[in-house]
């Protein structure tokens, strides 16, 4: 599978990871981080591991490039907060950004899952086969994944945020 | 009303909404739904949930930044019957086939480093003194009042006749103790401007004050027999 036919399976995927490693950064950064992770992905492909699935694989180098990021800027801010007044910028409180804090409150396994699910749009089968587990363990873990985001949302009540 | 028949049920309301329930289960689920409000309730929150999440995480073709393009290394072309046992069989040894290169580079090199190694004296400038005593190698001796055309000898006319040897030193000296002034000669034949007027010091000679003979610069020929011994053995070693 050349990168070509990556990016055009996955692309979604490897966003939707970005989008919600990055969810607190404006779309402008999650699209630089993104091409990031795919020069990465690109540069590590050779070297890939047929044996592994993919999906677990691109997850890997996405949350490795947006680990690299975080740590950039990290070591950015720092140096600016030496010269620069604090400024402080209050948090974003939409909906969406709760729902990436429940989500970030879950397994990982899930996350991925319910990120493969909603970012491309697959089916409990395809997601198997993507995953390599069986159609009723995506069942589960999708069952489990939105049980405790209802909890974490705190819809007890009914309401969404 | 919430037992573990809800419980249950809520499984069935999750996949309900993934639209991924069997017949069978949606049937049950039905029957349960019509029963239990609260079902029917978390049912809209999981409906909410679903597409609350659809809108957060899900992501449009035409969001996704263009990737690429990425540098893709040139393919391998092996045929597989090159790969087989034996393909190489009607093909030329590269061994075999630069061999002959090899061997003359081997031998030029060989010859190089011989003539280095040897010493030869070649390369080294004759000094002027041996140039009066000794006859240049291959050079035969000239009959005894032979006239050799300056022409003849400067320029190269006759290629196969032997060449006497010219030292521009020698000339030099010769030129300055035993050879006469120059007379008028005009820089080029048939140059109808005036000769050059010849600078006054040092002193001209009287022709008569030659040794012996007159030789006569600018001309074509040179008589030997006439010319000074010394002159003649400078100029013209054996002569």
């Amino acid at each position: 599978m050349t990168t070509e036919e990556i990016v055009e399976r996955y692309g979604r995927y490897v966003l939707a990871l970005c989008r919600q490693q990055l969810r607190n950064d404006p779309p402008e950064t999650h699209e630089e981080i993104c091409q990031e992770a795919w020069i990465n992905i690109h540069r590590g492909l050779p070297g890939f591991d047929a044996r592994a699935k993919i999906s677990t694989w691109l997850y890997t180098v996405t949350r490795n490039t947006v680990y690299a990021f975080l740590d950039r800027r990290r070591k950015r801010e720092a140096a600016e907060r030496a010269f620069a007044a604090p400024e402080s910028t209050p948090p974003r409180s939409d909906e969406h950004l709760a729902l990436r804090l429940a989500l970030e409150k879950i397994p990982e396994e899930e996350q991925k899952i319910l990120l493969m699910k909603y970012s491309m749009e697959l089916s409990y089968e395809e997601i198997a086969r993507e995953t390599g587990l069986t159609r009723d363990q995506v069942r589960h873990r999708l069952i489990d994944a939105r049980k405790r985001m209802r909890i974490h949302l705190g819809t007890r009540d009914g309401r969404m945020p | 009303m919430n037992d573990h028949r809800c419980d249950d049920c809520e499984e069935l309301l999750i996949v309900q909404v993934d639209g991924e329930l069997a017949p069978e289960e949606t049937a049950l689920l039905e029957a349960h739904l019509d029963g239990c409000a609260a079902c029917r309730t978390r049912l809209e929150e999981y409906r909410a949930l679903h597409a609350a999440a659809g809108a957060a995480f899900g992501v449009r073709r035409e969001e996704v930044p263009p990737a690429g393009p990425f540098p893709r290394p040139a393919p391998r072309t092996v045929s597989p019957e090159r790969c087989a046992p034996g393909a190489d069989a009607g093909r030329p040894d590269p061994f075999r086939r630069f061999a002959p290169l090899a061997l003359a580079a081997a031998l030029l090199l060989a010859v190089g480093v011989a003539r280095l190694l040897v010493p030869t004296g070649a390369g080294h400038p004759p000094d002027a003194a041996s140039l009066g005593r000794e006859t240049g190698p291959g050079l035969p001796e000239d009959p005894p009042g032979r006239t050799v055309s300056a022409i003849e000898t400067v320029d190269g006319l006759e290629p196969n006749a032997p060449q006497p040897v010219i030292v521009p030193d020698a000339v030099e000296r010769v030129g300055r103790e035993d050879v006469a002034p120059a007379t008028a000669v005009p820089a080029h034949p048939g140059d109808p401007s005036p000769p050059h007027e010849p600078s006054p010091a040092p002193a001209p000679r009287p022709a008569a004050a030659a040794p012996t003979g007159e030789v006569r610069l600018g001309s074509d020929e040179v008589d030997l027999d006439s010319m000074d011994e010394r002159t003649r053995r400078l100029l013209f070693p054996g002569r």
